[in-house]
Parts: C-alpha cells; sequence; structure tokens
C-alpha cells in the first residue's frame, strides 16, 4: 500500500490558513486535533467532514416535555415514551398523530399477521369512538352498509342498511318499546304522550276508574267510566 | 422439472403451456411428471372433470401470480375431487372450493403427506355416506408428515355417517402418523353436516391395532364458529380419540384460539375467548387492536 500524506494542523492552524486565504482548492487537510479530514472550498473556507459514528443521530427517548424543552439540530428525532408518539424537529417540534405500540416478540395466532394495534385506517377503522360525524350516500352494497338518501316519491330523507342483499329502510320518527311486564307482552307505541297505546290492540295502558282502558281500538270515550269494547263473559 | 399451466380459458386439448394452457387440474396432473410444477392462471378455473386419488408425487400446484387472492379452482360441488401425495407434494397459494368427496374412507386430501401453504378452502364436502366399513374420513386424511401453514378452511365439512374417525383433519394411524398445522384459521358458520348421525370434529385421531402412535400438532391456529349451531365438539371436546387405551395418541394444541369449542382441556397457550377478527361477517380476519391472539403465538 503506497503512502500518501495530506497537509495537517490543528483546527487552530486551519483557521488561520483559511483567513489568510492560504487554502489549495481542492486540497485535503487532516484537522489532527479532531482527527477528520477537510477539504478546501476556496482560498478562504473549507469543509470538515464527519467522522466514523457522526453520520446520524440517535433518536432522543425522554418524556414529551423533556423533548418539547430541547432544541435540538434540525432534522433530530425523538420519542415521547408518555404519549407513545414520535416527534421531529425542523426549527420547532412536530408531533406524529400515530401511536408507537408495544409488541412482543411473539407471532399473532391464526392466518392474519399484520395486526394495527392502532386500530385500522387502510380499509377499516376499528376500536375508534366516532364523534361529530354524518352519514352521507353509500355506493357499497355490502352487507351493513348504512348510507342516507332521499325518497323523491316520499318526500323526504330514509336511513338505510345492507342487509339480505337489499337497502332496508331504518324505521325512524316513530317510538316503539316492548312490554313485557304484561300478561301478554305487548309491543306499544310511546309518541302520544301521555298515553302508551298498544299496537296490537289499540288500547292505552291507562285505564279509566273502571278498570277498562281509557283509549280502546285507538277510539276514546267521553265521560270517566269507559264503555268496555269486548264483552267477556255472560250472555245475551 | 417442467412447468405447465391450467386456466380459466383453458383447453384440455392444448399443451399445457403458459399460451396455451389446459383447464382441468386432473389432466394436468397425468399429463407431468414428478416434480413438475402446474401453475393457475388468474381467474376461477371451472373444472369438468373430477378426479379420484390421483397421486401428485413431488408435483407443486400453485397460482402463477403467487397469491391466493384471485385464483380459484372450482371444482363445482358435483365432481369427485380426491387429492393424494405419496412423497411430498407441495399445494400454495391457492383458493380451492366445492370438492365434494363421497367416500368409502379416507378423504379429500388422502393420505397427503406433503405441504399445503397459503391456501384458502371453502364449501368443501367430504362425507361418507356408507357406513360398512371402518371409516377414517376427513378433508385431510391420513397424511404422515403433512404441514398445512397459514391456510383457511371456511365452511368445510368432514364427516361419517358410523362415527368412525371422522373429522375436518383425520388420522388412523397405521403408524407413526404425525400432522401440523400453524397459523391456520378453521371457520364455519353453523351449516349442519351432511351425512351424518354423529357430530363432525375438527381433530380426529384414530387407533388400530397396528398403530404406533399419531400426533396432531396444532400451533398459533384459531377454530372459530361463532354460531355454535353446529355440535362440532360435542362429545369428547374438541379431541375425538378413539380405540386408544394402549396407544400413542396426541392431540397438541399449542398457543391456539378455540372459540365457541366444548373445550375442557387446559393446554398452556390456548385461548378460548372471542378472537375479535376486524369483520368476520365481511371474512376480515384481521384481528382488532385488543385481539387476544396478537403476539401470543408461539415461535417454536
Amino acid at each position: 500500500m503506497p503512502d500518501v500524506q495530506h497537509k495537517r494542523g490543528t483546527r487552530a492552524d486551519l483557521n488561520t490558513l483559511a483567513t489568510a486565504d492560504g487554502l489549495l482548492i481542492g486540497q485535503i487537510y487532516v484537522i489532527t486535533d479532531e482527527d477528520r479530514l477537510a477539504v478546501a472550498k476556496t482560498i478562504g473556507t473549507y469543509q470538515a467532514m464527519a467522522k466514523e459514528g457522526e453520520g446520524g443521530s440517535s433518536v432522543t427517548v425522554d418524556t414529551r416535555e423533556n423533548i418539547l424543552a430541547t432544541t435540538p439540530q434540525q432534522g433530530a428525532l425523538a420519542y415521547a415514551t408518555d404519549v407513545q408518539r414520535m416527534l421531529a424537529y425542523d426549527g420547532g417540534w412536530q408531533e406524529s398523530s400515530a401511536l408507537m405500540m408495544p409488541r412482543s416478540g411473539a407471532v399473532d395466532i391464526g392466518v392474519e399477521q399484520d395486526s394495527n394495534l392502532a386500530g385500522y385506517g387502510v380499509d377499516y377503522i376499528t376500536d375508534k369512538r366516532l364523534s361529530n360525524v354524518s352519514i352521507g350516500s353509500n355506493a357499497d352494497e355490502r352487507l351493513g352498509g348504512v348510507r342516507v338518501v332521499f325518497a323523491a316519491s316520499l318526500g323526504r330523507n330514509l336511513t338505510q342498511v345492507y342487509l339480505d342483499g337489499a337497502w332496508q329502510t331504518v324505521l325512524t320518527g316513530v317510538n316503539i318499546q316492548t312490554d313485557a311486564a304484561e300478561a301478554v307482552p305487548d309491543i306499544e307505541f310511546t309518541d302520544f304522550s301521555p298515553w302508551v297505546l298498544s299496537l296490537i290492540t289499540g288500547n292505552s295502558d291507562a285505564t279509566d276508574i273502571n278498570g277498562v282502558p281509557v283509549i280502546q281500538n285507538m277510539k276514546i270515550d267521553m265521560g270517566a267510566y269507559s264503555a268496555p269494547l269486548v264483552i267477556d263473559g255472560g250472555s245475551f | 422439472m417442467a412447468t405447465f399451466y391450467i386456466a380459466p380459458d383453458g383447453d384440455d386439448d392444448n399443451d399445457g403451456s403458459e399460451a396455451s394452457p389446459w383447464l382441468n387440474l386432473e389432466h394436468a396432473i397425468n399429463n407431468s411428471g414428478s416434480s413438475d410444477t402446474i401453475l393457475v392462471g388468474a381467474g376461477t378455473t371451472i373444472q369438468t372433470q373430477g378426479f379420484d386419488n390421483i397421486s401428485m408425487n413431488n408435483r407443486t400446484i400453485k397460482s402463477a401470480s403467487g397469491s391466493r387472492l384471485g385464483t380459484t379452482i372450482d371444482f363445482d360441488g358435483n365432481l369427485f375431487s380426491r387429492f393424494r401425495s405419496e412423497s411430498g407434494a407441495t399445494i400454495s397459494d391457492l383458493t380451492i372450493i366445492k370438492t365434494n368427496v363421497d367416500s368409502i374412507n379416507r378423504g379429500t386430501f388422502n393420505g397427503y403427506d406433503g405441504q399445503i401453504n397459503d391456501c384458502k378452502f371453502a364449501d368443501c364436502i367430504t362425507s361418507r355416506s356408507d357406513s360398512s366399513a371402518a371409516a377414517r374420513v376427513g378433508f385431510i386424511c391420513n397424511g404422515n408428515g403433512t404441514s398445512v401453514n397459514r391456510c383457511i378452511f371456511e365452511n368445510i365439512v368432514g364427516s361419517s355417517s358410523n362415527g368412525d374417525a371422522c373429522g375436518l383433519f383425520a388420522i388412523r394411524g397405521d403408524g407413526s402418523y404425525q400432522m401440523d398445522f400453524n397459523n391456520c384459521l378453521i371457520y364455519g358458520d353453523g351449516t349442519a353436516p351432511a351425512n351424518t348421525d354423529v357430530p363432525d370434529f375438527i381433530f380426529t385421531l384414530r387407533a388400530d391395532n397396528n398403530t404406533t402412535s399419531a400426533i396432531m400438532n396444532v400451533k398459533n391456529c384459531i377454530v372459530y364458529y361463532p354460531n355454535g349451531l353446529r355440535q362440532v365438539y360435542a362429545q369428547n371436546g374438541y379431541e375425538y380419540i378413539q380405540n386408544s387405551p394402549d396407544k400413542d395418541l396426541q392431540l397438541n394444541t399449542k398457543t391456539s384460539c378455540l372459540f365457541n369449542v366444548d373445550y375442557t382441556g387446559s393446554e398452556a397457550g390456548v385461548i378460548t375467548t372471542d378472537p375479535l377478527f376486524v369483520d368476520a361477517l365481511n371474512g376480515d380476519f384481521r384481528l382488532r387492536p385488543a385481539s387476544p391472539c396478537i403476539g401470543t403465538g408461539s415461535l417454536t
């Protein structure tokens, strides 16, 4: 291996030479007190080179508060352990919205091995809560699809769910309840306060002082004693 | 080692090249040699003829694209379709649907001793309506050294009318048989098995007099029957071991998830809670963030 020696000196020596416009453009210098090379760019300036191990910086690992209190070099990266997020410095700290999640060294059980612990974002959202959202149209005729459409024939909007191969309209604007407490379990309207009306008989739950439903078959009598529409017992 | 092709628009009168593919897998197997490769073109290749117990010795059958998605072999449900491997055939990266075997014994992958990797099987029936002889019926049956990796089994029925060693995966040990299942998903919608008056089991081991041992290793798998309508595990739990008082029959379920299973064992790493798929109803079996299956599989 042939011997090649470059010009050498301390950083102070090189600076003195540069100040005196004494550098040779393209010349390599060895900065002896730093064990690094430098290249003269002009007769008065040079570029010092990084040494082994200086090619990149390690990621700072600390709490977010401590990281935000620092002013690192441009492009510095940090991991905030308390909020499990990455941050990058570009004159100010920028924080990623994606969570870093711990993974064990073991594989997942099952076929799929691409589990996303923060929830799926490409074609699924799972294990997330939605607030301040609205449902619009939906061209994807897939089981469980939901849409809101305008039905011109009805002149109003409908909420629909895709079930059993077709869009099924969800009943809205009507409140119905089941009542298992009655002798025969009932299905009841609750929209006509104070009345609770049976969808089956048209009778109200409320009764007159004679024990007869105040509303019978969706009709109501005058007076305090409703006439029973159904004759139970006795004979003509 | 030659390479031949079958494809949806193929014809068995062609020469089996990529430009002129065959149609039927049976024709491709009969016209290829041991260690040859049969590539399946994209789309759904509907078979017009079945095949019975054709040996696939050392052949490799796989999708030309390298993915089971978009590459399907459809056996049409009415065709007899029984695979056999005697020296290590490999099937990989395919979707295979609607196989139908009503067998005197054995099963759809009969005596299969090769590898089945990254495939999906759906809507297949392996049954045995003739109960006159001892049976060992299973979708994958009696394969020694069979290794099944990362496969999906959807609505597969394996059943027998007299209850002998029937199941989706069955061994009647005529020797030191072993099957391995790694990272597989086995699930169904609760459809009752056909031609059976006994429960349809998932893993079945049966010993005969000359059996020395039979082992099934089930690792990192999910068995998922959310509807619970099928009495898959009604009698002896999920394992059905018959005639084995002095035989070495082992069903090792290691780090697997058995959901809706009548499981009474206590093997380490076995989970019996819901695996929490993203959307099983629509076929998305990725694991949700809270799934107990994430990171709990075994590496060894």
